[in-house]
């Protein structure tokens, strides 16, 4: 999601007859988080992918993955990711227990991990080819 | 065919109510394991736009261990197993609400 970059940060607002300098945080790097945004996430306002994994600052942070680290990107596939805040403690594979994560290779070669969707309902089909 | 192509419209229905399927392959039609290609060309080919994964030595698929081809679980939020074996809209739709 992008938003409209401002073209500058300062804005003259003319109060009656008065003029006041307001500093408007902008986007400058075109990466779809405000510069305040970008100070408060630790990623770098001049460089729209601070990681350097590929993704935009704010693909990444809108996409529940970390701007920050290079290893934590959104699925090529585009699959929403919803982590939840803390991994499940497995138990086994059985109707009612809670089933160990896996990380597998995808149609984009990259590995899918389980655990990503742990807020979302799962209906996982596993054979051969049909 | 038809299975595959059932599966991209279950996710269609739902995937907007927090659901995704997930399809792992541990053999190609020659009996191999699935490469990132033929991965994407299975998925291309019946237009699945969820992940399908190769599923090295059927780990995945003997985890739940019924025996059925193919054999589909229903996982919960925070990976719960919901249900092993057939699984039907209306269990997809009791899990979501």
């Amino acid at each position: 999601m992008r938003r409209l970059a401002l073209s500058t940060s300062v804005f003259m607002l003319a109060v009656g007859c008065e003029a006041t300098m307001v500093d408007i945080p902008f986007d400058e790097d075109q990466d779809g988080l405000l510069s305040n945004e970008e100070e408060e996430l630790g990623t770098d306002p001049l460089d729209a992918d601070s990681d350097g994994d590929g993704h935009f600052d704010g693909d990444e942070y809108f996409g529940g993955t970390d701007p920050t680290d290079a290893s934590d990107h959104p699925y090529m596939g585009g699959y929403d990711v919803a982590r939840c805040n803390m991994d499940p403690q497995a138990s086994g594979d059985a109707a009612g227990q809670v089933t160990a994560d896996f990380a597998l290779p995808d149609q984009f070669g990259e590995d899918v991990a389980l655990y990503d969707f742990c807020q979302k309902t799962v209906l996982l089909v596993t054979g051969t080819f049909w | 065919m038809a299975e595959a192509q059932a599966l991209e419209g279950i996710y269609q229905t739902y995937k907007d109510q927090d659901f995704i399927t997930i399809s792992a392959w541990s053999e190609d039609d020659q009996g191999a394991l699935p490469t990132t290609e033929v991965l994407m060309g299975w998925a291309n080919q019946f237009g699945i736009t969820s992940p399908v994964v190769a599923d090295p030595d059927s780990a995945l698929y003997w985890r739940f261990g019924q025996g059925g081809l193919p054999q589909s679980a229903l996982l919960g939020p925070g990976a719960e197993v919901l249900k092993i074996g057939h699984i039907t809209a209306a269990d997809i739709e009791s899990a979501l609400q």
